[in-house]
């Protein structure tokens, strides 16, 4: 959607990292203080080390909505989805501001190229990676419904 | 905010899109999230991003009453819910089978919904989901007293005013408006069980899972004895949070179970010190003869309750 930071891996921005940083948490600040309102965080300074847990207590659907205006602000050049795959509820909420500002500016800076990303395909796409498994015989496979109740239900020493 | 109107009702809906971008044959996966202390978050951070990630299309939406959607006083039976999903999957043009994963009673929602539209299902995912053949209704009204007891001690409200922070004291009082103010606990309590003849003839893949020390653990011999194509998993040490406490371990099942399912199921390994007990009181609940009251019998303990489940309690 906003192409101020569409640059390709190669282009520094003016000002080096320092000035992206600042200026992504003053938007990502903007961000917080129009979602949780300003009478809240009125006196609270957003920083780097601010959490959004302890500082600002951010309710985890906020949260969804600072990720959701976050994607329409920086668009393709950040990977959100990315960002956010490997975590877990309680993670995502006891972040601090900073981490957020320092992948965005990552992204914007090239250093986060989407080609470089670890992605998850079905092992039938992956060349050889069910070579191996195949050959496993003691691996553990679905079990009917049935057994998995005779098994939990069975008595235990 | 993506805002839909699904009938006649304002829905927070977020899509993830897959991966690389929508690819022909890619999953469809929507989730449903519990009642009452629940909202789509549950689901977009556990397992909608990293789905999404790994090449499925997600689709996450609020419930009505529910985190951003719109609080309607009346309409939260089961026909509706089931009315609002199809007509938001209508509006969003989805027009493939979709994998529903539904925790606590959205679970129970996704199955009906499975029973109701099996042409529009690929999967179901249940997760915790109350299943009962005689009283659904009863054990709602259970699910809903063990939130209300959370929510109308007199130490919990005084706690609220004094020290629970903001983002607990919103997400309480939410809830509490909820109930106070809507119908949804008259219209959970009328929730029609489960017909064994037409969970015979379900055609679709069921995956349940199940925490080994949950409260409602008993009802899964009933799931997978009356739904043909079923795969339990039992994961031992969790309860009916399950959803939050092995998130990790949940999404390598889903990825699994939407991509890999000719494969060996992944493996669960409990980190150290991951036990988790629900607490007595829960299981000991009775229902109220009136959902409204604040305060049945035998629930003198919900302080104590709060304090070691968390305040976040979802049916």
């Amino acid at each position: 959607m906003t192409t101020e930071y569409a640059l390709v891996p190669d282009e520094a921005p003016a000002g080096g990292r320092a000035v992206v940083e600042a200026r992504v948490l003053g938007e990502v600040a903007a961000l917080l203080r129009d979602i949780i309102g300003e009478e809240y965080v009125i006196d609270l300074e957003i920083g780097m080390e601010t959490s959004f847990n302890t500082d600002l207590e951010l309710e985890s659907i906020e949260f969804v909505t600072l990720a959701d205006r976050m994607r329409e602000r920086y668009g393709d050049m950040v990977d959100f989805v990315g960002f956010l795959a490997g975590m877990g509820v309680d993670e995502v909420i006891n972040m601090k501001v900073g981490q957020v500002v320092s992948y965005i500016a990552d992204c914007l800076e090239g250093r986060r190229a989407r080609d470089d990303r670890q992605i998850a395909r079905p092992a039938a796409e992956v060349p050889g990676a069910l070579e191996g498994r195949r050959a496993r015989d003691d691996r553990q496979i679905a079990r009917p419904a049935a057994e998995v109740l005779e098994a939990f239900t069975a008595p235990r020493s | 905010m993506a805002e839909i109107l699904a009938n006649g009702v304002r829905l927070h809906v977020q899509r993830l899109p897959p991966n690389g971008g929508p690819q022909p044959g890619s999953p469809v996966v929507v989730t449903v999230h519990g009642m009452v202390m629940d909202n789509m978050s549950s689901f977009y951070f556990s397992l909608g991003n990293s789905l999404a990630h790994a090449g499925a299309d997600v689709i996450c939406y609020d419930l009505r009453g529910h985190g951003r959607s719109e609080r309607t006083p009346a309409g939260y039976g089961m026909a509706n819910s089931m009315a609002d999903l199809a007509a938001m999957l209508e509006a969003l043009g989805v027009d493939s089978p979709v994998h529903l994963v539904g925790n606590s009673y959205g679970a129970t929602m996704a199955l009906t919904y499975g029973l109701e539209f099996p042409e529009q299902v690929a999967s179901l995912t249940l997760i915790e989901p109350p299943f009962l053949i005689d009283g659904l209704g009863a054990e709602m009204a259970r699910s809903l007293t063990q939130v209300l007891v959370g929510l109308s001690d007199v130490e919990v409200e005084q706690w609220l005013a004094e020290s629970a922070g903001r983002a607990i004291s919103r997400i309480t009082r939410s809830a509490q408006s909820l109930l106070r103010d809507t119908s949804i606990a008259q219209d959970m309590l009328a929730t029609v069980a489960f017909s064994p003849e037409r969970l015979a003839c379900l055609d679709i893949p069921v995956l349940a899972v199940y925490g080994g020390n949950s409260d409602i653990i008993g009802q899964a011999e009933g799931l997978t004895r009356l739904v043909g194509d079923c795969t339990l998993v039992i994961l031992e040490h969790h309860t009916h949070a399950v959803l939050r406490e092995a998130a990790e371990y949940l999404r390598r099942l889903m990825r699994w179970w939407l991509f890999d399912r000719e494969q060996s199921m992944p493996t669960y390994t409990r980190g150290p010190g991951r036990a988790f007990d629900t607490p007595e009181w829960v299981t000991l609940m009775t229902p109220p003869v009136d959902l409204n009251s604040p305060k049945p019998d035998g629930t003198q303990r919900a302080d104590h309750a709060a304090a070691d489940a968390g305040p976040v309690t979802s049916a």
